[in-house]
């Protein structure tokens, strides 16, 4: 029984990422209560060690990710896109913007033209954004939680959202 | 020393700041480059009598570099028209500070912000929502009465409370060479022109955000301008204006629709200057053309006034993430008494209208859209009518990404 629920939890949230529906924290939450001991993995919000104690928002780390000015405690934090997997990818656009691919793309480039917002740099290569991240003692971003618990100058700000890993 | 060089030697001035602000970062941002582009094909498809038809195309581009740090932003465009010989200009150069994430000085040439669209939609043809702009004959060009560009300080500020938002802007600018042959009121020659003079544009606006992060907004902007008249250059004579524009808009979202309504508002008046009976005298009677001057003259009319309506009604509907669309009722109306109307008409100024557009747009790609729109202009007054089909093509692209 445990085993059809399992399953039947990993089909609803991988058809849910897969269609695209807007998926907000407290769809999270029912998620996280369906698959109940299903919840394998966490992906969290992180900087370097040595970053600002942030208190972010939704609604701030919406705008930081959507290329808006957010300041930390002294400097203008510097959003880092992790696309290196599907998943990752799809939790950016459906929990951290809340809004689709094409709007996103929108949005930023119209931001770009009216005030001058940077468009947030996205990274493919993991390994690429971990170098960034750690030069960067402004830079935040999101990671699997496995990932994040291997990188020493780290640290966690918080978890961004819990589910399960899919693979890639 | 020429006006360029002190251009010049002011956004290298603005880098170091832009460097010193960025010290945490470990590599220099040299910034990104943005094109947005459209290739426009007009056909009239019915035309005033005594014009003949004609078919139009039109190539466009814009240049955007943005570049700084979230701190010192530098914001620069550059317009290339295949037709407009005049159009072809350093559109916008901004040099900005950001003490905090709400509040944004600009020091340098940007886009007048008195009317909601204009500040909006000007730049980056892919984004308008439609292929024209609405009464842009009847305001900015060809006949236009206001300057698309202004050069000075704006300041922008926002106010949060919890998920809703309060923008403010106030903007002071040179007194733009205004009016109706001008395209902008300076050249990249002219970009820090003489400030000592009078000559002042000053505009503030507020507005409302429902949602901060959403495009639905409610505001209003009011702006003041006393600049030269340059209508009546020939008469070699210095006309001065003084106009104030009042400017209240809504724009909402609702699932797949959007409505944005805007009523303007402009009140003119134009100071008669010394010299104008005499020169007056000696305008030929006969030619008609020349009767307001002669009658003004006359009656000893010190200063000339006069006040224009326009409004406008766009309604948009997205059918899916490709197919939008859209529809609007254009109205321009001069504020002056019917019979004035009709004695404008006889020279040919058409001083109350009607425009309806409707049309589709099909986004494909990334960033590339397909729009065919239909206008249809009315005089109402003359009762002449002009519909034309416009066919463009336009794309916004990110440079080396």
């Amino acid at each position: 029984m445990n085993y059809l629920r399992t399953c039947l939890a990993k089909m609803y949230l991988i058809s849910s990422l897969i269609l695209g529906g807007n998926q907000t924290f407290a769809d999270q939450r029912h998620t996280n209560e369906i698959i109940g001991e299903a919840v394998k993995e966490n992906i969290v919000l992180v900087c370097v060690k040595e970053c600002d104690d942030l208190m972010l928002s939704p609604m701030r780390l919406r705008k930081l990710f959507l290329g808006m000015p957010v300041q930390g405690k002294r400097h203008y934090l510097k959003p880092l896109v992790n696309v290196s997997d599907q998943q990752l990818e799809n939790v950016f656009y459906q929990s951290v913007v809340a809004m689709s691919r094409k709007s996103f793309q929108a949005k930023t480039l119209m931001q770009q033209l009216r005030f001058a917002f940077a468009v947030p740099k996205q990274f493919e290569d993991q390994s690429v954004l971990f170098t960034e991240l750690e030069k960067l003692p402004t830079g935040v971003t999101y990671m699997w939680q496995r990932d994040a618990d291997k990188i020493k100058n780290i640290r966690v700000i918080r978890t961004l959202w819990q589910g399960v890993y899919a693979g890639n | 020393m020429t006006k360029s060089w002190y251009s010049i030697l002011g956004v290298l001035f603005y880098f170091p700041f832009i460097l010193l602000a960025d010290e945490l970062s470990p590599t220099i941002d040299w910034g990104h480059v943005s094109l947005f582009g459209q290739l426009v094909h007009s056909d009239e498809l019915s035309v005033a009598p005594g014009s003949y038809n004609e078919k139009l195309s039109d190539a466009s581009l814009g240049i955007l570099y943005t570049g700084g740090s979230a701190r010192f932003p530098l914001l620069a465009e550059y317009f290339y028209d295949s037709e407009d010989n005049e159009k072809r200009q350093l559109n916008r150069l901004q040099l900005g500070w950001r003490p905090n994430e709400n509040t944004t000085f600009w020091l340098g040439k940007f886009n007048n912000p008195n009317l909601y669209w204009h500040d909006r939609y000007h730049d980056g043809l892919y984004f308008s929502p439609s292929v024209t702009a609405p009464l842009e004959s009847a305001i900015f060009f060809d006949g236009g009465v206001t300057a698309p560009q202004i050069s000075g300080l704006r300041i922008d500020h926002a106010i949060q409370y919890q998920q809703s938002e309060w923008r403010f802007n106030l903007v002071a600018a040179n007194g733009p060479e205004v009016l109706l042959d001008k395209k902008s009121d300076v050249d990249t020659d002219d970009f820090f022109k003489d400030i000592s003079n009078d000559q002042r544009l000053y505009v503030a606006g507020l507005s409302f955000l429902p949602d901060a992060l959403a495009d639905t907004e409610f505001g209003m902007r009011y702006s003041k301008v006393k600049a030269p008249w340059n209508a009546f250059d020939y008469t070699g004579l210095e006309f001065e204006l003084d106009e104030s524009v009042f400017n209240i808009y809504a724009n909402v979202e609702i699932d797949s629709w959007r409505f944005l309504f805007s009523y303007s508002k402009f009140e003119q008046e134009v100071q008669v200057p010394n010299g104008f009976t005499a020169y007056a005298s000696t305008l030929d009677l006969s030619d008609p053309i020349n009767a307001s001057f002669i009658l003004a003259a006359n009656m000893g009319v010190q200063v000339l006034s006069g006040s224009l309506n326009l409004r406008y009604l766009h309604v948009e509907y997205h059918l899916d993430d490709h197919w939008m669309m859209y529809a609007r009722e254009e109205q321009f109306e001069v504020d002056v008494p019917q019979q004035a109307k009709i004695a404008l008409a006889q020279f040919g100024v058409d001083s109350e209208y009607d425009k309806h557009i409707a049309g589709f747009r099909y986004d494909f790609r990334e960033s590339h859209a397909l729009s065919l729109q239909y206008s249809n202009y009315r005089s109402t007054i003359s009762g002449q009518e002009q519909s034309t089909l416009h066919l463009i093509w336009s794309f916004a692209l990110e440079v080396g990404e």
